[in-house]
């Protein structure tokens, strides 16, 4: 009986778990491979340390892995950061909330390409924010703010796309502390600041984890906006991983890229949640 | 009323945000859209000189624009059956049952979502390139259902979760068969569930670029990989506009009705507790 | 201690939920706000709280003007219906919260710490989160973690509502054993009449955002003065009188709906035609009736509907002799009865009491 439930759930979770395991698991699999020389599609198969030998002793990548890692952790930390106050904000349903609440969460609806052309279409050489400038006599001449070398674009789309999916997390989370339990900790002499930072941070760290987690992990493997808006001089590692791939066909470079971005996405991703973690505790203590 | 005072300043606040936010941006686009090839719109005129629907109708009529829609418009409606129908049991086995590892499923199910997406494209192509499988709908489609099952595992197992075993017990009690069981009890608890799972997984499959990029090229292309084209080597600012466009508006169209959807799918009317 | 001044309460959705609702409760007094839901009760325990600021009227605790103070400035602590535990903090951390942000020294608050998990019983406990307790031991986190404020107010918003009633019932005893031991006064919201009977110094009922009658517990159970308290606290027969004359002695002869009887009342009926209620329990069987006993005046026969045994007594249901339609309530020691049969009783006319007048 219950080993045929068991066979039961297994079959259950087949079609989907399973299927996302396979497909996944062999995509893992074939990246770790090729970056070991094996599933050649020309010439020798067999294990060799050959492109993770030249990747590294190239100074390409080790840019790359800066620059995402750069992108990422900005990226995520300044979501993150303006989307608390907002969800403080819209705790309390109030005339005009629902309404903020939506045009907050617009940009959620847009795909990131559009994103990354609307706003060029605003910073170009004369776009709407450098004629806006002249016109009011701040700059004389327009200025060049696309691609600019420190990545700020990239990381403002970021922002722009993703500060509204961690409001969406915070805005839930910061919902469900009750109101008695922030009037218990006002009763006992709490002021606004010892609230937030003892009683509404640590019961929001999960929602603040995983806001951080995704926004990292998503802005770490970033493409488009890197393409359209990043600076030119340096790739991101997919926009590198792509670029091997496209340009020689180096499936074996590009593996020991993807191994890296994704050993990048977990390890930072987990470095930041429990960093926020150890934070939160400190500041509740403080 | 001092809160009330403080929240309309915000509003204000937050509305002159949105329009440099949102408004601009998408002004700009249609702007560029509908700029009349015939007299070029450049520093320092403040609108078009003169404007018409010429661009649209080139877009149509030159680019591969009719194809890529046709693509995805193919494609997104069977990534979401397919997705739906591969998620389907997966979604009842954790909504419904209780088994050890539960947790363990429910976490490796959001696998693909943590997986960088360009990781995921390049070596499923270079997989494919092993096996020797060169469909290049099938293969885009094969990925796409992977990548969105999470969403839909995720959004149905709480649907599931949400059928109340009384009411079944009590359907059971006054005799009712399966299928009806199914349309009296769960059907109505899955509804707002499945067409939400539908809806997002669509979106999500129109928009999608990494996969269709590099899985379909050189010569498959979907309205996202036309959008890149047009950003990339040859920008093409105006072509680029009115394809923003059409990726755009569809998208906020079906959100609205999710919206409604789940409005009206208040989950107390759903479980039956206040 | 605590003084309430016609405190009127107006939401901005124009929504009157305090209409000129005044208090005092003396330092150690236990004072019970009791009505139904929606009558303003804990609207008035949030105004002294300061969760809520008046529209009018003034709250001074220790004779000091605090209707503008926040909570955390106020001599007041609160125990929420709901416990409002911090469910990230240990038992310990919850109790010590108050006192750490009060700034109170470490060798003080830990004594209160100890002291208080004593009292309550919860020092195995203390490193526990308030999920892994039972809803009794979290009423008593709550409570211990009002107490280490020392304050001088400790307010209660239906503690007891969430738990079972033998819980209830010793969770009552303590809290009444704490306060006598701190000396906090007490104000304690519920709309549990029992609750309020057993507990109080002194009861206030409100209705619709006022009160309608406040006195000692006794008072108000055998003195009601308005057929909402009458029925509200305890089982009340109640009656719809025409008074027909005095005897000059303070005895009335009213006509109701079960016959022509006697009130022996001090204070003359409020208008010719008012409400008359009597207790059940104030009922005496006559002779003759079934097991029945005693004499007196006010006899009344009425058909037995229905007959409901509760163990230490038995409730009777009665038509009036007058009106059929009108249900009278009999609560007996003796049990002979059956339904169909006629119960034959006396109603002491001290036991009847008039109340306001009939609204027509």
């Amino acid at each position: 009986m219950r080993l045929r439930r068991a066979g039961l759930i297994l079959l259950l979770l087949l079609p989907g778990l399973g299927l996302i395991l396979v497909l996944i698991g062999s995509v893992i699999v074939m990246a770790f491979g090729q970056s070991v020389g094996y599933f050649a599609l020309t010439g020798e198969s067999g294990f060799s340390w050959e492109h993770w030998r030249e990747q590294l002793d190239g100074r390409l990548l080790w840019r790359s892995f800066q620059y995402s890692a750069y992108i990422a952790t900005t990226s995520s930390i300044l979501s993150v950061l303006l989307a608390y106050p907002i969800a403080m904000w819209l705790r309390r349903p109030f005339r005009g909330s629902l309404f903020a609440g939506a045009l907050l969460k617009a940009p959620l609806l847009v795909p990131g390409l559009v994103a990354a052309f609307l706003f060029i279409n605003v910073i170009s050489f004369h776009g709407f924010f450098n004629e806006l400038m002249v016109w009011l006599g701040i700059i004389d001449r327009p200025i060049r703010m696309q691609n600019d070398r420190n990545g700020y674009g990239v990381i403002f789309l970021q922002v722009w796309k993703n500060m509204p999916f961690a409001l969406l997390l915070l805005t839930g989370s910061v919902q469900a502390i009750s109101d008695d339990v922030l009037n218990a900790a006002r009763d006992m002499g709490a002021g606004s600041i010892a609230r937030f930072r003892k009683v509404i941070l640590p019961l929001t760290v999960p929602a603040m984890q995983a806001a951080l987690v995704i926004i990292f992990i998503g802005a770490a493997g970033d493409f488009s906006f890197q393409a359209v808006a990043g600076p030119t001089q340096v790739n991101s590692m997919a926009q590198l991983m792509v670029r091997l791939k496209g340009e020689f066909g180096g499936y074996h470079e590009a593996g020991v890229v993807a191994v890296l971005l994704m050993a990048l996405a977990l390890f930072g991703s987990v470095a930041l949640a429990g960093l926020t973690r150890f934070a939160v505790r400190a500041g509740m203590k403080v | 009323m001092r809160a009330g005072t403080i929240n309309r300043i915000l509003i204000v606040v937050l509305i002159g945000v949105c329009v440099l936010w949102l408004v601009i941006p998408f002004a700009m686009a249609i702007l560029w859209s509908i700029v009349d090839p015939s007299q070029a719109w450049s520093y320092p005129d403040l609108f078009p000189a003169r404007v018409s629907f010429q661009r649209w109708v080139d877009v149509w009529q030159n680019t591969a624009l009719k194809d890529a829609l046709v693509n995805s418009y193919t494609l997104a409606p069977s990534v979401a059956i397919t997705t739906l129908l591969l998620a389907t049991p997966t979604a009842y086995a954790i909504g419904r049952f209780e088994f050890p590892g539960k947790t363990a499923v429910q976490v490796l199910s959001l696998l693909p979502l943590v997986v960088p997406g360009f990781v995921i494209a390049v070596f499923m192509a270079s997989l494919l390139l092993n096996l020797g499988l060169y469909n290049r709908f099938a293969s885009i489609m094969l990925g796409h259902c992977v990548l969105f099952l999470p969403y839909a595992i995720r959004i149905l197992s709480v649907s599931f979760g949400l059928v109340r075993q009384d009411l079944i017990d009590a359907a059971r009690d006054l005799g009712a068969s399966p299928w009806a069981r199914f349309h009296a009890v769960y059907w109505p608890a899955l509804k707002p569930g499945v067409l939400a799972a539908l809806i997002i997984v669509f979106i999500q499959s129109i928009e999608e670029f990494a996969l269709a990029f590099i899985l379909g090229s050189p010569d498959f292309t979907t309205v996202p990989t036309i959008l890149y084209s047009f950003l990339g080597f040859n920008f093409v600012r105006s072509n680029a506009a009115v394809v923003s466009l059409i990726l755009v508006v569809p998208n906020v169209a079906l959100m609205l009705v999710l919206e409604r959807l789940l409005k009206s799918a208040n989950p107390a009317m759903v479980s039956g507790k206040g | 201690m605590l003084r309430v001044d016609d405190v009127t309460k107006t939401f901005e959705d124009g929504f009157r939920a305090l209409k000129g609702v005044s208090l005092n409760a003396g330092r150690g007094d236990f004072v019970t706000l009791l009505g139904p839901s929606g009558c303003g009760k804990t609207t008035l325990l949030k105004v002294v709280a300061g969760f809520l600021t008046p529209t009018e009227g003034t709250v001074s605790i220790d004779g000091a003007d605090v209707t503008r103070e926040p909570p955390e400035r106020r001599d007041t602590a609160m125990c929420f219906q709901s416990y409002a535990l911090f469910p990230h903090m240990t038992v310990a951390q919850n109790i010590e919260f108050g006192p750490r942000q009060n700034r109170v020294a470490k060798d003080e608050r830990l004594a209160r710490l100890n002291a208080l998990l004593t009292q309550v019983d919860l020092e195995a406990h203390q490193h526990k989160l308030p999920n892994a307790l039972s809803g009794g031991q979290q009423q008593r986190v709550a409570l211990a973690r009002a107490l280490a404020m020392r304050p001088g107010i400790v307010l209660f918003d239906e503690p007891l509502s969430n738990l079972d009633a033998k819980l209830r019932d010793q969770v009552r005893i303590e809290i009444r054993a704490l306060q006598r031991e701190h000396g906090f006064t007490a104000i304690y919201v519920t709309h549990d009449q029992a609750e309020a009977l057993a507990m109080s110094d002194h009861v206030l009922v409100m209705r619709e955002g006022a009160v309608e009658q406040e006195g000692a517990p006794e008072e108000i159970y055998t003195a009601p003065r308005t057929s909402f308290v009458a029925d509200f606290i305890g089982a009340a027969n109640l009656l719809t009188g025409t008074v027909l004359g005095e005897d000059g002695q303070g005895r009335w002869q009213v006509q109701t709906e079960m016959g022509t009887v006697k009130v022996a009342s001090d204070e003359p009926p409020v208008a010719p035609s008012v409400h008359v209620s009597w207790r059940p329990e104030d009922a005496v069987l006559a002779n003759g009736s079934a097991n029945g006993s005693g004499t007196g005046e006010n006899l009344i026969q009425a058909p037995i509907v229905a007959r409901v045994y509760q163990g230490s007594f038995t409730e009777y249901v009665l038509d009036a002799p007058e009106r059929p339609a009108v249900s009278l309530r009999v609560h007996a020691t003796q049990f002979g009865a059956r339904e169909g049969e006629t119960l034959a009783f006396h109603v002491p006319p001290d036991r009847l009491r008039f109340l306001e007048q009939v609204a027509s």
